[in-house]
């Protein structure tokens, strides 16, 4: 049975190899990848929105302007 | 696919690793939580003798900087190889002297996580491959340091 046990005294099951059950750095460490990973895929959203090529409009790019 | 799982994989390991260094050598100076105790009876005198000398500290301090490094994004692969001795280091007295596979197995995953952040950031790793390298000593030219920012 997969058990989940954060705690942040410092005592862990330390014979565990269940990968959920986890020290306090690990937990830290896995928290950050996680909202690491959410952060990146926010900010790489955006930046790519704001990263559009330009549309140009007929009222920018008349032909023939020079005449 | 595959490149969504190689790029987001190596954007975990690079916050996971980071955000346990960090937390780790920050815990020392600050101790929110208690210190992990050390159980190995072998271990345990290479430990208790890198604290008299203040090497735990120094290992500290580079988790910190190191840590900073790997989560904020900046000066990656100076990162990792400033947290390159301390990661083998932990590897080294922990797997073929801890009691505990708990332990082994994060220091294991921490090295393993460590060395795909070097193959991921290997491009900034080939000048050192060097065969036969010529000095251009810093002080010649120091501004040189600026310009590689």
């Amino acid at each position: 049975m997969v058990n989940f046990s954060f705690v942040i005294d410092g005592k862990v099951d330390m014979f565990s190899l269940n990968p959920l059950e986890m020290t306090n750095f690990e937990m830290a460490g896995a928290v950050f990848g996680i909202l690491g990973v959410i952060l990146h895929i926010i900010l790489s959203r955006r930046a790519s929105h704001r990263q559009l090529p330009h549309h140009f409009t007929a009222t920018q790019t008349e032909e023939g302007a020079i005449d | 696919m595959w490149r969504a799982i190689e790029k987001y994989g190596v954007i975990f390991c690079r916050y996971y690793l980071g955000g346990f260094n960090l937390v780790s050598g920050l815990n020392y100076f600050i101790l929110f939580w208690p210190q992990p105790k050390i159980a190995d009876v072998a271990g345990n005198d290479y430990v208790l003798a890198a604290m008299d000398l203040k090497l735990f500290t120094v290992a500290k301090i580079l988790e910190i900087i190191g840590g900073a490094c790997l989560v904020f994004n900046r000066f990656v692969p100076l990162g990792l190889v400033l947290l390159m001795p301390v990661t083998v280091n932990i590897f080294l007295v922990n797997v073929p002297w801890s009691p505990f596979p708990h332990i082994q197995l994060s220091v294991a995953r921490n090295l393993l996580m460590h060395c795909i952040l070097l193959g991921a950031f290997a491009n900034y790793y080939y000048p050192m491959l060097k065969f036969r390298a010529a000095p251009q000593p810093v002080w010649r030219d120091p501004s040189r340091i600026g310009k590689s920012l």
